[in-house]
């Protein structure tokens, strides 16, 4: 007890002859590799071209012109050396990586043996890196094919919609089954041991039976992906689409996507991401990756989104544009925002959902929370609406049913501030904000 | 939390569509990418349609696309729209011109008019409905007491449009898409009216019953209780 009557130095006992000079550790062996570790990273490749354009698709493309996409090749080959030569990108492996569009393979096989060759010249490429592509079964040809996957393209998805001949008349696609399940068998045999397939339905005339001959057809030909994707009526008064028959009801449509749930993991698919589904080992990672163990990803191309160093944000979506500001030397940057520490959190926790699971262990350590204690209120609302279980692990949404409304169980952990703000699909709505400065 | 948009107060309009292309911009690309705004109202229009209606009227036509998709569905039946705005009733009457051409069996009538004193007899509408008009009445009080003189005691009043206090995400969900259409939609939405705006006008006009409804960036004002 100490007496305030003495002396203040009276109150200390020896003085200790150990200099403090570092923190006390827990000394176990360590080599160079652990300290000079290279952490994963992904890149998102945008190709914003298409050699036909669909009436039914709404998402912005560009004819193929090859006036345009040299210049558009040689500037995503600038962009790709200027993210290369920065230091913070050169202490990543690149081991995810998502070539999406527009349609890619509207390249040529010599354009894309351009492009990968950079990809694989310019960044620390990992061997192993799980790098897709998505195709049209009418952009592909062996020689493509066949370049792609001695290039280091491991998977491939195709956009087929489906194997009705009318159905596919109706959307606007070459309207030959046939000419799908050849080029299935195309890529098979050029090397690609993970197909997706893409299947729509809600189609015009689309009825149970006929999508489950597209199901029944996806299963037979042996692809280790399948994903399906509500059709969506936007160009009503189309000319094209006036005398087409009506597109099912709702009832329907939703049956529709409980009879595949249903109908692919008895074929031995497991569910991911609602309305995707992989044979066990085939699913691909890099949503999982980039959502839920939040590694950064690289936005290449006009439109592309990313996340590097605490930002979120998108490339130029203007083609020209692009290409203007790549060439001057400049990443094409567009918008996007400083992201804080929790709305990292909940961010991880949004995306961690829509890829199905949140690991609880996992989630601790990336974020330095309990996910569990944090969203109480909103996790209990949904078990009690049956739509995710807890285990002693985490979370997890409860298929068919949770798979169906995935992406209301996701935003259900918005921030009521964010809530209000678009994703970030390429729209600046900042002129009409009560005070931009404060974002 | 502080809001995102200057929409607390109402900004009237002053001189909405006063100039002719500007209107027939409008008409393009409401007929080209937004005729999804139109789709739930046509449908909840349609769904009131019983046998042996004679008449329905829209208050308020913009450029007539409502009256000529309800009209082309129920040829049997007279529609007749009223617009106070004279260059949007010339293109509602441009986009008629059009649909008489391609042979429409729509029995369709537009006309200029006031919305405060509605040409139509006591008591002769089977429908009276309006979308998109509302926040550009210039007596909003006086034209729901007429919505309800002309609407038959079996009929139905039920008028929609933007919730200028709507839930901030929805606006910005459909801000992101617009283009340059952005401005006049934000526009349009601080003239536009919140639901305690229109419970409001709604007690001014006698009409105290009417019932309110939000629907996504959507207001819906109808004379009998609606299952949403």
């Amino acid at each position: 007890m100490t007496k305030h009557s003495l002396p203040f130095w009276k109150e200390y006992p020896e003085r200790d002859n150990e200099w403090v000079r570092q923190y006390p550790t827990k000394h176990v062996a360590i080599r160079e590799e652990d300290v000079f570790t290279q952490s994963p990273m992904g890149i998102y490749v945008h190709i914003p071209f298409c050699n036909r354009l669909c009436f039914s698709c709404p998402y912005i493309k560009h004819q193929t012109d090859s006036g345009i996409t040299q210049r558009f090749l040689d500037a995503l080959k600038l962009e790709i050396s200027n993210y290369a030569r920065r230091p913070y990108i050169k202490d990543h492996r690149i081991t995810l990586g998502y070539i999406g569009g527009g349609t890619p393979t509207s390249f040529s096989s010599k354009q894309l043996a351009e492009m990968l060759d950079h990809l694989f010249g310019e960044l620390n490429m990992s061997p192993d890196v799980e790098l897709s592509i998505e195709t049209t079964p009418v952009d592909i040809n062996e020689k493509k094919a066949r370049t792609l996957v001695e290039k280091g393209v491991r998977r491939i998805s195709l956009g087929v919609q489906t194997f009705v001949k009318q159905e596919l008349e109706d959307i606007g696609r070459p309207g030959d089954p046939q000419l799908i399940m050849d080029a299935i068998k195309l890529v098979q045999d050029a090397g690609f041991k993970n197909v997706n397939i893409d299947l729509m339905h809600g189609l015009n005339g689309q009825t149970m039976e006929s999508w489950e001959y597209s199901l029944d057809k996806a299963i037979e030909l042996g692809v280790t992906c399948v994903s399906f994707y509500t059709y969506m009526e936007f160009a009503q008064v189309s000319t094209k689409r006036r005398k087409l028959p009506p597109v099912p009801s709702k009832d329907v449509v939703d049956e529709m996507f409980l009879f595949a749930a249903r109908k692919l993991t008895q074929n031995g698919f497991e569910g991911y991401y609602g309305d995707c589904f992989a044979k066990p080992g085939f699913q691909p990672r890099y949503g999982h990756l980039s959502w839920s163990e939040d590694i950064p990803i690289i936005p290449l191309g006009p439109t592309a989104t990313g996340h590097l160093r605490k930002h979120w944000y998108f490339n130029e979506p203007n083609i020209d544009r692009y290409i203007d500001i790549v060439n001057s030397g400049r990443l094409p940057i567009s918008m996007g925002q400083h992201i804080s520490k929790e709305e990292a959190i909940r961010r991880a926790m949004v995306l961690g959902v829509k890829a199905s699971r949140v690991d609880r262990k996992r989630f601790k350590e990336l974020h330095g929370v309990d996910f569990a204690t944090l969203f109480k209120r909103e996790i209990e609302d949904l078990q009690e609406k049956g739509l995710v279980t807890m285990t002693e692990h985490g979370l997890e949404v409860t298929g068919p049913k949770g798979w169906y409304f995935l992406d209301n169980i996701s935003k259900a952990f918005y921030s009521d501030e964010f809530k209000r703000f678009p994703q970030h699909l390429g729209a600046d709505i900042t002129p009409f904000l009560k005070n931009v400065a404060a974002r | 939390m502080e809001s995102m948009y200057n929409l607390r107060e109402r900004v009237p309009e002053s001189q909405p569509f006063s100039e002719i292309n500007g209107v027939r911009q409008y008409d393009l690309s409401m007929r080209k990418s937004a005729l999804m705004a139109y789709q739930k109202p046509a449908r909840r229009i349609l769904e009131l349609v019983r046998q042996g209606m004679t008449d329905i009227v829209e208050v308020g036509v913009n450029t007539g696309l409502l009256s000529l998709y309800i009209g082309g569905k129920h040829p049997g039946i007279a529609v007749s729209g009223i617009e106070e705005n004279r260059n949007l009733l010339e293109v509602a009457e441009e986009n008629l011109n059009l649909s008489v051409w391609a042979n429409t069996r729509a029995n369709v009538e537009f006309e200029l008019g006031k919305l405060s004193k509605l040409p139509f007899a006591d008591q002769s509408a089977d429908i009276v409905f309006s979308f998109s008009s509302l926040h550009m009445w210039k007596r909003p009080v006086e034209t729901l007491k007429e919505c309800q003189r002309i609407c038959k005691p079996d009929g139905i009043v039920i008028i929609e449009d933007m919730n200028r206090l709507a839930d901030e995400g929805h606006i910005t969900f459909v801000l992101q898409f617009l283009k340059e259409g952005a401005k006049d939609f934000m526009t349009a939405l601080a003239a536009s009216y919140s639901p305690d705006d229109v419970r409001q006008l709604l007690g001014e006009a006698g009409l105290p019953d009417w019932h309110v409804y939000e629907e996504d960036l959507g207001l819906i004002v109808s004379s009998r209780s609606l299952s949403l």
